[in-house]
């Protein structure tokens, strides 16, 4: 047991992470303020996504990519939660879409 | 690697598990509350999110509806038993099986916008095929109760091999805490929860790889020591992780995606322009979090743990195994009890929603087509309480559920194909959804039983297609599928959802 300490690695992270966190608890804020506001308003769009398949071409080549990255040498060991943090950004950034329509 | 030494953590209490379970409930419920008292005051609020659920609530949603506890547990379990491969074949289906959803939400969006659930499709589809409709509304129920079990089952998994809590204990406990916050906010509850839920399962994940590699002696020392023992666990092209569980896995999880409920009400609640890039976004950003979790079942290598002596004989207790016997600091181990237990909490309130809206617009509406708003928001409550009585009851009793996990497989796996015929080929007919689908349960159940799940799969798989298709290019009958676009919105109607018999015509 070495207490309750972490390494210098864990302790970027952990910074890194509460910074990402902040932002998306913000953004999730905002986006479910703006639900509150609009909710008698009207759905009227129409669903004109054409990169599904693309999307999902190039998602599948970098996740198996990223897998295989991990075979390749112990620093790639760290593209896991790298990603990790990536996905928190990416989901906060589509929270943060969905407010500054 | 010689210097660790993994020793369970003697901080670590039943308290704090229960503790833990309760805290987070807490959290999740104050978001709720919220969530109730300015979004939620109609059925429709209730059971499909009043079809206002934006890009980003759409998105995080659907990750952490995604993200079962056994599928956080199962990414480091599948790398600890296959290496890479494992992990490989264990993460790619997952997240494709979100993509994969695409085209079949886009079209009964487009189809039939003021749909809810699944029965309901198939009942507008073969209007007066009741038999069809039955089977379908079995396989959802049965379907989302078994996701109540599993999940459940997993908040015991890791309240026990963490905290030392009786599993029965945490089972019921966790089962509580999900069922107050999904019966004051249905939908609108699971959605904003699971938004939550999915940075808890992301940023957290991070800090805890980084902190368990640290512990186990750094990235270099464990990446060396599984290197060094060959057996191509570093490689990602290990033909036994395929034919081990990997094809069938991924039939599986294409089965519960585009023949599930959980996702047709999302795709039903999402706005009508996002629908498409959510689930995009959503099986992309749903990949890196099996991906850093995985990294376990290298530390599991490394440190070479036994499978039989340490784990149990379960592969799946190694994540909570290892963080909980690598000398983490306290805050850390119960960080990765929160990741488990909001991916548990997240798929239970789903599908508490997906049962209350299938018993909603599938039995109450169509028994009672006049019923009273007011009731009929009282009754869209109800079978959430009634699940939760029977998944506790199965938990806590012990019994053996394989009969419900069969019918619920047999059932999902029968009607997918069916399923997609009905939405894309108007030659589809009532007679060949109802025979495909019990011909291939009929006779790809016992397939199963003799030649394995990988044969059983593809059977019914087959036979579900075969007869339908048959069915449909000896008949002459062709639907409009024009139809579908004018079918009631269930819980606003005073009628039950109908279509006039010209919904059918027969061709020369």
């Amino acid at each position: 047991m070495r207490g309750q300490l972490v390494s210098t690695g864990t302790t970027i992270t952990i910074i890194v992470g509460l910074i990402i966190a902040a932002f998306y608890l913000r953004y999730m804020w905002a986006a479910l303020q703006q639900t509150v506001q609009t909710r008698d308003e009207p759905d009227e769009g129409v669903d004109r996504y054409h990169f599904g398949l693309v999307g999902a071409v190039i998602s599948v080549f970098a996740s198996s990519a990223a897998i295989a990255a991990y075979g390749l040498g112990a620093a790639f060991l760290y593209a896991g939660p790298l990603l990790a943090l990536l996905s928190a950004v990416a989901v906060a950034r589509c929270l943060y879409q969905e407010v500054e329509k | 690697m010689s210097k660790v030494v993994l020793a369970a953590n003697p901080l670590l209490q039943p308290v704090q598990g229960i503790a833990t379970e309760i805290l987070l409930g807490v959290v999740l419920l104050a978001l709720v509350y919220y969530i109730k008292r300015n979004l939620v005051s109609s059925t429709k609020d209730f059971v499909i999110a009043n079809r206002k659920i934006g890009f980003g609530y759409g998105v995080a949603g659907l990750i952490s509806i995604w993200t079962w506890a056994m599928a956080v547990m199962m990414s480091s379990a599948m790398t600890y038993s296959y290496g890479l491969s494992g992990l490989f074949w264990f993460t790619v289906p997952n997240g494709l099986a979100v993509i994969a959803v695409i085209p079949f939400a886009r079209k009964v969006r487009s189809l039939m916008p003021n749909g809810y659930t699944i029965p309901e499709f198939v009942r507008a589809r073969f209007e007066g095929t009741k038999l069809a409709v039955g089977v379908v509304i079995l396989g959802a129920l049965f379907g989302s109760l078994i996701e109540v079990i599993i999940n459940i089952k997993g908040t015991a998994l890791v309240a026990y091999n963490v905290f030392g809590l009786d599993p029965k204990v945490a089972a019921l406990t966790g089962l509580v805490v999900v069922l107050i916050y999904s019966i004051l906010g249905g939908l609108w509850a699971s959605v904003s929860t699971s938004t939550l839920a999915t940075l808890l399962h992301s940023v957290p994940s991070a800090v805890i790889i980084v902190a368990a590699l640290s512990y186990a002696g750094g990235a270099g020392a464990v990446w060396s020591a599984v290197s060094e023992q060959g057996q191509g666990l570093l490689s990602v092209t290990r033909a036994d992780a395929a034919t081990g569980f990997g094809i069938t896995l991924a039939l599986g999880l294409l089965t519960a995606t585009i023949a599930g409920q959980e996702f047709w009400q999302v795709a039903w609640a999402l706005k009508k322009k996002d629908v498409s890039r959510t689930f995009l976004w959503a099986g992309a950003w749903f990949y890196p979090i099996p991906i850093c979790l995985g990294v376990l079942g290298l530390v599991g290598l490394a440190l070479h743990v036994d499978v039989n002596k340490q784990l149990g004989g379960d592969a799946a207790a190694i994540g909570p195994y290892l963080i909980s016997h690598l000398g983490l600091p306290l805050w850390i181990v119960i960080l990765y009890a929160v990741v488990i237990l909001s991916a548990c909490y997240s798929v239970i309130d789903s599908a508490f929603t997906a049962i209350s809206s299938v018993f909603v617009v599938d039995i109450v509406k169509p028994l009672v087509p006049n019923i009273r708003e007011r009731s009929l928001f009282v009754w869209a409550k109800i079978p959430m309480a009634i699940a939760a009585v029977i998944a506790v009851a199965i938990v806590l009793s012990g019994v053996d559920f394989v009969t419900i996990v069969l019918t619920s497989y047999a059932i999902r796996t029968a009607i997918l194909i069916p399923l997609v015929l009905s939405l894309f080929w108007k030659r589809m007919t009532g007679a060949g959804f109802v025979w495909g689908t019990i011909a291939a349960i009929a006779i790809g159940m016992p397939i199963r039983s003799v030649y394995g799940e990988l044969w059983g799969s593809v059977a019914i798989l087959s036979i579900s297609a075969v007869i339908p298709l048959v069915a449909g290019l000896l008949g002459r009958e062709t639907f409009d599928f024009d139809r579908l676009k004018r079918v009631d919105d269930a819980t606003q109607s005073s009628r039950a959802p109908a279509l006039s018999p010209s919904a059918v015509r027969v061709t020369s």
